[in-house]
């Protein structure tokens, strides 16, 4: 573990700003420049898990980690119907504690997330170029920062869980070689539709040149009417040297009654050569009070290509938040996962995980 | 009899009273009365208290064509304090904080602040998208403002 002293002065300094604090802001001759920061450290207990060794599913030891998982800092430009926005990351400036994996990547190094051009022609209807995570579902273009808005471990639908061998669940979709984007939003009193249609170049090599990779198609419509909204999810991709083209579906539905909130998606990504086809799923009810909110949570992953998953994992979730000041959140949950299957080791199918979080906004 | 000495000072009292209820008045006007105002071109003279929710928390970006610049005011107050509990059911605070998050959520871009009621007038008399909201006091004899909406004191 190390520097952790003075990030924890600073977020102890941050439950103290005045409640006027807020992001940085100025505007000079018709052009406004804010910049806003994310910034969340977490703690992670996880018992011995299941990890694939070659063919074989072996036990991995516990996991106790204290991470900085994300900084954040988007600096937006705006200039009457010209929007600029530039999101830059640096993820895992320390991590302390056991981690079969080795230390996570990043090591504070900073990265471009995102960076995007929109020009806005009118609430319906708006055009966006550049780099930038395409809305699928309710998280995937503000995968980093979900734990604003939801649990902190993220949906299986979104990602397995924490420490695994990358599988399963959806990475960052629309890659980073050039996106187009038309976006909007229909309003009529008491209900709006928003939409989205784009596609993506693909990835590139780290020369430059297109790895012919990637290729995206992708839409998404959202109905919101009184206190519900469902919505669905369309992206599809070829990935030349991988599973060849993926279909990824996805429903997404939420519903406020008051001070409770119910909230599931479902996904299915279907591949060419149906090897690597996934189903996850997960519901969740959680009940706000004041600053303080509950959640309870369900979800379900199985994923052919990869055996630990591929006879389905199971996850309830337990969890409370509470909010310090509007800028610092407080968060901590309880997760419960149980693999089927013969090849998981008996000592590893059922599988205990603790996660905090300290999370800090401006 | 003895009512009279209490007579001869009841019009010092009455006048205490009357300053006093008064300066209450006013005190309530300036802290509960708020005018939604925008430019004269924007092509609309009435919004209602739901269109002015989704500007301010930046659904409704457009208005007749035109690009919408919703302000607030950087140091809170009264009128802000009125404004957005009757508008979005918030105070100032937690709907900056809200905002804040709302940045990372799609991008949204959050109302702009500015200083005071005099910069709000000024800004909104001059760029045809601004909207803003003041105390209705405020608006005693300014013609270069158009009304859209009153909020009545809570």
């Amino acid at each position: 573990m190390r520097r952790t002293g003075p990030l924890a002065i600073a977020i102890g300094l941050a439950c103290l700003l005045p409640a006027t604090a807020g992001a940085v802001t100025l505007d000079a001759h018709g052009t406004r420049l804010s910049i806003n920061g994310y910034l969340d450290v977490q703690y992670t207990y996880m018992d011995p898990m299941p990890m694939r060794m070659g063919a074989a599913i072996v036990p991995m030891d516990a996991v106790s980690t204290l991470d900085q998982d994300h900084l954040n800092l988007i600096v937006q430009t705006v200039r009457d119907r010209t929007v600029v926005n530039i999101n830059l990351e640096s993820r895992h400036a320390f991590s302390g504690g056991v981690d079969a994996n080795g230390s996570p990547a990043g090591h504070g190094q900073w990265s471009v997330l995102e960076a995007w051009g929109e020009y806005q022609v009118s609430d319906r209807f708006q055009v966006r170029g550049g780099q930038f995570l395409a809305p699928f579902g309710i998280y995937n273009h503000m995968r980093y920062a979900i734990a604003l808005f939801a649990p902190v471990v993220l949906p299986t639908i979104y990602a397995p869980p924490a420490n695994y061998i990358a599988s399963g669940g959806i990475d960052h979709l629309v890659p980073d070689n050039g996106n187009v984007m038309l976006h909007g939003v229909a309003m009529r009193p008491g209900a709006r539709a928003e939409y989205a249609l784009y596609t993506g170049a693909g990835h590139a090599r780290g020369d430059g040149t297109d790895k012919n990779d990637a290729k995206t198609v992708g839409a998404q419509l959202n109905l919101f009417a009184g206190p519900g909204m469902a919505g669905v999810s369309v992206y599809w991709a070829n990935d030349a040297d991988a599973f060849g083209d993926r279909l990824h579906l996805a429903g997404s539905v939420e519903a406020d009654a008051g001070p409770v909130n119910l909230q599931a998606e479902v996904l299915s990504i279907r591949t060419s050569t149906d090897a690597a086809d996934v189903l996850s799923y997960y519901v969740r009810l959680s009940y706000e009070a004041g600053p303080d909110t509950v959640f309870a949570g369900y979800d379900v992953l199985e994923d052919r290509s990869n055996p630990i998953y591929r006879d389905g994992m199971t996850r309830w979730s337990v969890g409370v938040g509470h909010d310090v000041t509007p800028w610092v959140l407080l968060k901590a949950e309880y997760h419960y996962h149980v693999y089927d299957g013969a090849a998981i080791p008996d000592a590893v199918d059922h599988v205990h995980m603790v996660r905090a979080a300290a999370i800090m906004v401006f | 009899m003895r009512a009279f000495p209490h007579r001869s000072r009841a019009p010092w009292r009455a006048g205490l009273l009357a300053a006093a209820l008064l300066l209450l008045w006013a005190g309530k006007a300036r802290a509960g009365e708020i005018v939604v105002v925008a430019n004269p071109a924007l092509p609309v003279d009435h919004l209602t208290l739901a269109e002015v929710k989704s500007i301010y928390v930046g659904e409704m970006t457009f208005l007749g064509g035109v690009k919408l610049d919703p302000l607030d005011y950087s140091h809170g107050g009264p009128a802000a304090e009125a404004f957005f509990a009757a508008v979005v059911g918030m105070d100032p605070p937690h709907f900056h904080g809200w905002w804040v998050k709302q940045v990372f959520h799609g991008g949204g871009i959050p109302p702009l602040m500015v200083d005071d009621v005099a910069e709000v007038l000024r800004m909104v008399a001059a760029e045809p998208g601004a909207i803003g909201f003041v105390p209705a006091e405020s608006l005693a004899g300014v013609t270069t403002v158009k009304r859209l909406l009153s909020l009545p004191a809570p």
